[in-house]
């Protein structure tokens, strides 16, 4: 139980850290935030 | 957009170079919340309806700023230096301009963009429909080396227009991804925060425990 618990904390850190990156990256980079610039 | 393809590219490469994803999410990043709140603010600067010009202007502007704190905040790892200087390049451009991005009509025409739903009214000094960009004639436009100004060549939606500051801003994220998935955790706690002992890293089954993201 407790490998399934550090297994099930570390895939959620790596879907925070992601999101996190990727709306980082697309709020720094200029033009349309979702789409075309 | 130019991220939307660099940050999978990065995690390709990362971990076809025999990189493992938990090391992203064990990595440690002073103020890693502060993009979900920027980005969420530019959200509401530039899709929702009715917010006065000057409060999407200083959310516009405000979230480059805490963005580039972040950046700095973070400057030893991997890539954040070339973060940092692609998100200075590109507020410079746009506190040069007012406070959003300038891009050119010839730009636009460019890429494409001629309906009045991706430009807007297209006049000098109008925003670009749903973008933080205004239309901004090249000669009149300061620091135009740094506006968005580029565009990739490619029809419909796989074009996008970039600037000098997007290219930066990508490249130093590749960085971080690549080298965060590639790098072991202890290696990187020697390196990047001697201050945290490698035991932290690792849990009694051998498992690595992913450490805070503060």
């Amino acid at each position: 139980l407790n490998i399934h618990l550090h297994r099930l904390a570390a895939n959620w850190r790596v879907i925070v850290a992601v999101a996190s990156l990727v709306s980082f990256a697309l709020a720094g980079t200029a033009g349309d935030p979702v789409g075309y610039g | 957009v130019l991220i939307l393809v660099g940050v999978p590219l990065a995690l390709a490469v990362g971990l076809l170079a025999g990189g493992r994803l938990d090391r992203l999410g064990a990595q440690r990043v002073a103020w890693w919340w502060v993009g979900l709140v920027a980005f969420a603010a530019q959200l509401v600067a530039v899709y929702a309806a009715g917010t006065p010009d000057t409060l999407d202007m200083a959310l516009i502007v405000g979230s480059h700023v805490a963005l580039a704190a972040v950046a700095l905040a973070n400057r030893r790892l991997p890539g954040a230096p070339v973060v940092a200087a692609g998100l200075v390049l590109n507020l410079a451009v746009m506190l040069a301009n007012g406070g959003l991005m300038p891009v050119a009509p010839d730009t636009l025409a460019r890429a494409g963009r001629f309906e009045p739903w991706k430009v807007g009214a297209g006049t000098p000094g109008s925003r670009v429909a749903s973008s933080k960009d205004v239309v901004m004639p090249t000669d009149q436009t300061r620091l135009e080396f740094l506006a968005d100004r580029y565009w990739n060549g490619l029809p419909g939606r796989l074009g996008f227009i970039f600037s000098v500051g997007d290219v930066l801003l990508t490249a130093g994220v590749f960085t971080f991804v690549v080298s965060t998935l590639t790098t072991a955790p202890a290696t990187r706690a020697r390196k990047d925060t001697p201050h945290v002992s490698s035991p932290r890293f690792a849990s009694g089954a051998g498992l690595v425990v992913p450490a805070i993201w503060d």
